[in-house]
């Protein structure tokens, strides 16, 4: 719950850090968010590592084979990564690279996906 | 790695923009441009900074490489 409050305080501190050196430094502002959005994908680390580990025990109980867990893993990872940086793009103005960094997102999470559809393959012509 | 780091760069960037209203009213306008190219650069390496730790953390909690 804490944490919850300490990103409400450091968004709030960004965004009027944003609107002071709007008016005084323009091309210095954008930067401000870029470091704000940072500085809360870091808070965010450590209950992130704890959900993780968690589903890790889990999956490694379950039997699961690692391949499997590590690509959600993955995917999860990378639409993380894409949503942070599409989002820093149109803050910056350019909504089209924002658009195109979603684009690439879904390209690699699909192609992290590939192996999962060969398991399914496979699953499928041994049950037949 | 805390709030230190926003003020910080807010900072650089009023500072900037303060000697940048100096200078110019000391009509030297091309180290004005410098003195802001100085700024934006300074507030850029330390951005680029965070977000490599950033895209650090990242990789080694989803395990991305």
């Amino acid at each position: 719950m804490n944490t919850l409050i300490k990103i409400i305080g450091i968004a709030f501190i960004g965004t009027i850090l944003y609107q002071v050196l709007k008016k005084t430094q323009t091309d210095v502002a954008p930067l401000t968010l870029l470091a704000t959005g940072c500085l809360l994908l870091f808070i965010l680390a450590e209950p992130l590592t704890e959900a993780v580990n968690v589903f890790r025990g889990l999956s490694e109980k379950s039997g699961l084979n690692n391949g499997l867990f590590s690509s959600i893993l993955r995917i999860i990872g990378i639409g993380y990564l894409t949503e942070y940086s599409s989002s820093i793009c149109e803050d910056g103005g350019c909504v089209s690279l924002s658009k195109k960094i979603e684009l690439a997102g879904k390209t690699v999470i699909l192609l992290t996906a590939l192996p999962i559809f060969n398991g399914i393959g496979e699953l499928l012509s041994s049950l037949l | 790695m805390g709030v230190g780091i926003l003020f910080k760069i807010a900072g650089i960037g009023i500072v900037t923009a303060i000697i940048n209203i100096i200078l110019e009213k000391s009509d030297k306008k091309e180290i004005a441009t410098f003195v802001t190219l100085a700024g934006l650069i300074l507030v850029l390496v330390l951005v680029l900074e965070m977000i490599s730790g950033l895209f650090g953390s990242l990789k080694t909690i989803f395990s991305l490489e």
